[in-house]
């Protein structure tokens, strides 16, 4: 199973050099529903930000656009699967 | 014995100590400026490494496939490639000559046209939702924070936000919220162009201004394109008029640029 994660962390940050980010979005819901405790996502929209965003003298979303957006995706995906279970 | 065939669930809940410690860390990493440009620079150390094997991976694949086309589309593909590059050869001419007569009576009157650096697009904005777009050119070329950044020559796309070694991240000029001062239409009417993403400006001008669609919107000095008018929306009885904005090019296809260094 972790070796199967670390396959999947490899794909994703393949992803966000490479893909739209539309399927990124698709590859992290993806992977927070099927791993247990999938924080590698946060990363990921860390990694995001610092890739493409630009920082400014004034607060943007959009300079915090990925981390905000899997922040969200977490703890709404997480929620989600507690009732399911 | 009684024995239950239901199973609780072994898999805790995700640590709320560790989503906490993560989101902290992230928001040092990304708010304050002085860890973000260090992590910046560390992370853009490799990724135009990364970008430019994902683009030659990319082209190798195409070259590989181009072998099981036709011969017959081959041809007629080349010798429709053949006439655009020479047509395009006599359209450099004429840009070359333009440019050494412009660069001639700039001299004269005492000013000086900056150099211009050509960079290769690495990462576009069409992909992620930030209108930025990263070249591979940087201080090793002498690119500055602030730069211009043209395509085709006079159509200006964005600024040079964030610099290092040998990549730089543009921001481009329609990005949303981005204000830009410019001069619309034959009267240079001045208006600040609001970005709206990805090629898009809006602009506010007083009612009966003499603006047309197709009128040309420049940046301060005249020399630049900003973009061109799409539409005119006029409202009876209001005092300002909407004008919509769009670059002369499609954003999401540039693969080169250039970047006129002050």
């Amino acid at each position: 199973m972790m070796v199967k994660r670390i396959v999947f962390d490899f794909f994703l940050i393949c992803a966000i050099f490479y893909l739209p980010w539309w399927l990124v979005a698709v590859i992290a819901v993806f992977g927070i529903f099927y791993f247990h405790s999938y924080y590698e996502v946060l990363v990921a929209g860390i990694l995001l930000d610092i890739l493409y965003s630009v920082s400014g003298n004034e607060f943007s979303v959009f300079s915090v656009l990925g981390f905000l957006t899997a922040i969200i995706l977490f703890v709404a995906i997480e929620r989600i699967k507690c009732e399911l279970r | 014995m009684k024995t239950t065939f239901l199973h609780a669930s072994t898999k805790t809940k995700p640590s709320l100590f560790v989503l906490v410690g993560i989101i902290l860390v992230g928001g040092a990493m990304l708010f304050f400026s002085n860890v973000r440009s260090f992590f910046s620079s560390a992370v853009y150390s490799v990724a135009p490494f990364v970008w430019k094997t994902g683009n030659n991976v990319g082209q190798t694949f195409q070259s590989f496939f181009v072998g099981f086309r036709s011969k017959q589309l081959l041809l007629y593909e080349n010798e429709s490639l053949k006439r655009q590059v020479d047509l395009m050869k006599v359209q450099v001419l004429n840009r070359d000559l333009l440019a050494q007569k412009i660069i001639e009576l700039e001299a004269t009157r005492g000013e000086v046209v900056g150099k211009r650096v050509r960079g290769e697009v690495l990462s576009g904005p069409g992909l992620m939702p930030y209108d930025t777009l990263s070249i591979d050119v940087g201080t090793n070329l002498g690119i500055k924070v602030g730069d211009v950044v043209a395509y085709t020559g006079a159509g200006v796309i964005g600024e040079i936000a964030e610099v290092y070694s040998s990549s730089s991240k543009v921001k481009l000029f329609s990005s949303p919220g981005k204000e830009t001062n410019s001069l619309i239409g034959s009267h240079k009417i001045p208006a600040k162009s609001r970005g709206r993403g990805m090629g898009n400006f809006e602009a506010t001008v007083p009612s009966g201004s003499p603006i047309a669609v197709d009128d040309m919107v420049l940046l301060p000095g005249g020399k630049l394109i900003l973009g061109k008018v799409g539409e005119v929306e006029e409202k009876p009885g209001e005092p300002f008029v909407r004008v919509l904005i769009r670059t002369t090019f499609n954003i999401s296809e540039i693969s080169e640029v250039e970047v006129l260094i002050k």
